[in-house]
């Protein structure tokens, strides 16, 4: 019955339910947009990393890592590598940060140069792949087409191919070949930043270290720890202001239901039948501003300026997270229900 | 006579309560039974412990020292979950102002009490459905309180107090907001439930109650003839 109660008088307070609703349901969609923001952080990171299709990364010793290092390893070192028991292939590979342009202002891009058709060259998802100077693939958000010039440090390289591929928070990655990329990072002279490999190296050479995809992974989301951190704080920030919009209406609620609750009470109804109530109605807010939720971070997602992933997981967490900040927002209002004292029913002290 | 067979037996009872930081003393060895189909009128201005009373014999407010009897149960230091099984069984209450849920249907006030009392959804509909009809509100079945006049609503209350067919029905001031029309219809249904075998305990400062009732405590008259607010009224 405290269940059709509560339900009755969300329906008979519907309007400030709905205030509540749109409320949470705008913060439970931010806080989807944070969790999207992050995870494409990641996301991101390990695609890129994946796309190069190395076992294992090799790296100066003392560098922090593949994407975050500019210290440079030379052809003795690559040789090195290569000699290694264990490894079946190395490929040398330079990153480095360059200006990209389209066709307008130029923007910040990592640019990947790997030798063609090698380990780090891509295979697109449309076009082909390089097969030689002058030629690049390009993130498949930038808006430019298969064929097209851009220009990469000032210099022009025709677009061949289009790939899924971008880092530090939607930075789009450019590939070129190896020397390409050497012309224009370090003058021509014969440096790489990693050597890729394929298969286990059973000893790393003097000088150097080795790290497995996923700690090439955390080295290219480094940069954005301490925006993720950020982010993660407002996100749980969203979380605790949805709770106090769920809690304070249902707290308001309950001031305004006191009489009715002291009747129940009065009539033999449980203290804890009441505070279910109550916690419906949480669930029901909670319910409701998950949809909404829901539908604003699937339409706001792909206008963001970032790019926002929203998981099957995302979405299968929102009802768990809504329902929980709603149950601990409906808190203040369930204990209220627990101590109003029957007697109240008859106006008596 | 007292007797633990009586409906209603209460005996040298005080009610004592904390009131701010004074304690408070609106009954104080207060004696007096109720026999099984009578109707006690509860007489009084504001203040003098009917309702008091009323909510100390419903379960409400702990019996202070004397004794409280309703249907054998004694109400002096039972627990709280004895209380409100004390309230699910053996009183119904209508209560000043009716006190009706705003949100919930007439008959789903009226259901209220069985569903507490662990009744089948379908069982304490159609309990609620009859106890409507009894009072004379069949065609108001699912209207909201908002929708009924005070009379209509004072009805929702009595059906609600007699629908789990408790032995004690306890009414708070049931003529207040009533016009003299209402008044008329109120107490002759009072007076039918009474009739039936229930024994009805009626708090009311409208003396055109005395008309329909058995016997009548007095407890102004108590009030006044005493130095401090004591009641041991016999009817």
């Amino acid at each position: 019955m405290m269940i059709r109660a509560a339900l009755r008088d969300l329906q008979m307070r519907r309007r400030r339910f709905l205030v509540a609703v749109v409320g949470a349901g705008l913060l439970l969609a931010m806080s989807m947009i944070m969790s999207g923001l992050t995870d494409s952080f990641h996301n991101e990171a390990s695609r890129t990393v994946r796309l190069a299709g190395a076992d294992g990364w090799v790296v100066a010793h003392g560098a922090a890592g593949p994407f975050t290092a500019i210290t440079m390893i030379d052809e003795a070192a690559v040789q090195s590598v290569r000699d290694t028991a264990g490894v079946r292939d190395a490929a040398p590979i330079l990153i480095s940060r360059q200006s990209l342009a389209t066709t307008g202002e130029p923007m910040f891009s990592i640019l990947f140069g790997a030798a063609p058709g090698g380990m780090g060259s891509p295979r697109p998802s449309e076009g082909a792949a390089i097969s030689g100077d002058g030629e690049a693939i390009v993130d498949n958000r930038l808006e430019v087409s298969v064929g097209d010039t851009i220009s990469v440090a000032g210099e022009p390289f025709t677009v061949v191919g289009k790939v899924r591929s971008s880092l530090l928070a939607s930075t789009h990655v450019v590939y070129v070949s190896l020397e390409e990329a050497r012309r224009l990072s370090v003058d021509g002279a014969a440096l790489s930043t990693a050597v890729l490999i394929s298969g286990t190296m059973t000893s790393v050479p003097d000088g150097l270290r080795s790290m497995s995809p996923a700690e090439a992974i955390a080295d290219a989301m480094e940069p954005l720890k301490a925006p993720s951190g950020t982010i993660a704080m407002v996100r749980t920030l969203l979380w605790l202001v949805a709770g106090l919009v769920i809690g304070s209406v249902l707290y308001v609620s309950a001031l305004e239901r006191t009489r009715d609750m002291a009747v129940f009470k009065a009539v033999g109804t449980s203290s804890r039948s009441i505070a279910a109530g109550l916690a419906m109605q949480a669930v029901v807010i909670a319910a409701f501003s998950t949809m909404i939720a829901a539908l604003l971070a699937a339409l706001l997602a792909p206008v963001f300026p970032m790019t926002v992933e929203l998981s099957t997981r995302l979405y299968l967490l929102l009802p768990v997270v809504a329902v929980a900040v709603a149950l601990v927002g409906s808190l203040g209002g369930m204990r209220r229900a627990l101590v109003v004292p029957p007697a109240l029913a008859f106006g008596a002290p | 006579m007292q007797t633990t067979t009586q409906p209603l037996a209460v005996r040298d009872l005080v009610i004592e309560y904390a009131n701010g930081p004074e304690r408070s003393r609106p009954i104080d060895g207060l004696s007096f039974t109720a026999g099984a189909g009578s109707l006690t009128m509860l007489l009084g201005p504001s203040g003098c412990g009917k309702t008091s009373l009323l909510s100390c014999v419903g379960g409400l407010l702990p019996v202070t020292s004397g004794s409280v009897r309703v249907a054998g149960h004694e109400l002096a230091g039972m627990g709280a979950a004895a209380l409100v099984a004390h309230r699910r069984q053996r009183v119904g209450i209508a209560f000043q102002s009716f006190n009706l849920v705003p949100s919930l249907q007439a008959v789903e006030n009226v259901m209220v009490p069985l569903r507490a009392n662990g009744a089948a959804t379908r069982l304490a509909r159609a309990h609620a459905v009859h106890a409507l009809r009894r009072v004379g509100l069949g065609a108001q079945l699912y209207h909201r309180p908002a929708q009924l006049s005070g009379g209509q609503q004072q009805r929702v209350a009595i059906a609600r107090a007699i629908v789990t067919e408790a032995p004690l029905l306890l009414a708070d001031e049931p003529t207040a907001h009533l016009d003299h029309l209402q008044v008329d219809g109120i107490l002759t249904l009072l007076r039918s439930l009474a009739d039936e075998g229930r024994t009805l305990l009626v708090a009311t400062h409208d003396d055109r109650i005395g008309r329909i009732a058995d016997r009548v405590l007095d407890m102004h008259a108590a009030w006044d003839a005493a130095d401090t607010p004591a009641l041991g009224v016999a009817s």
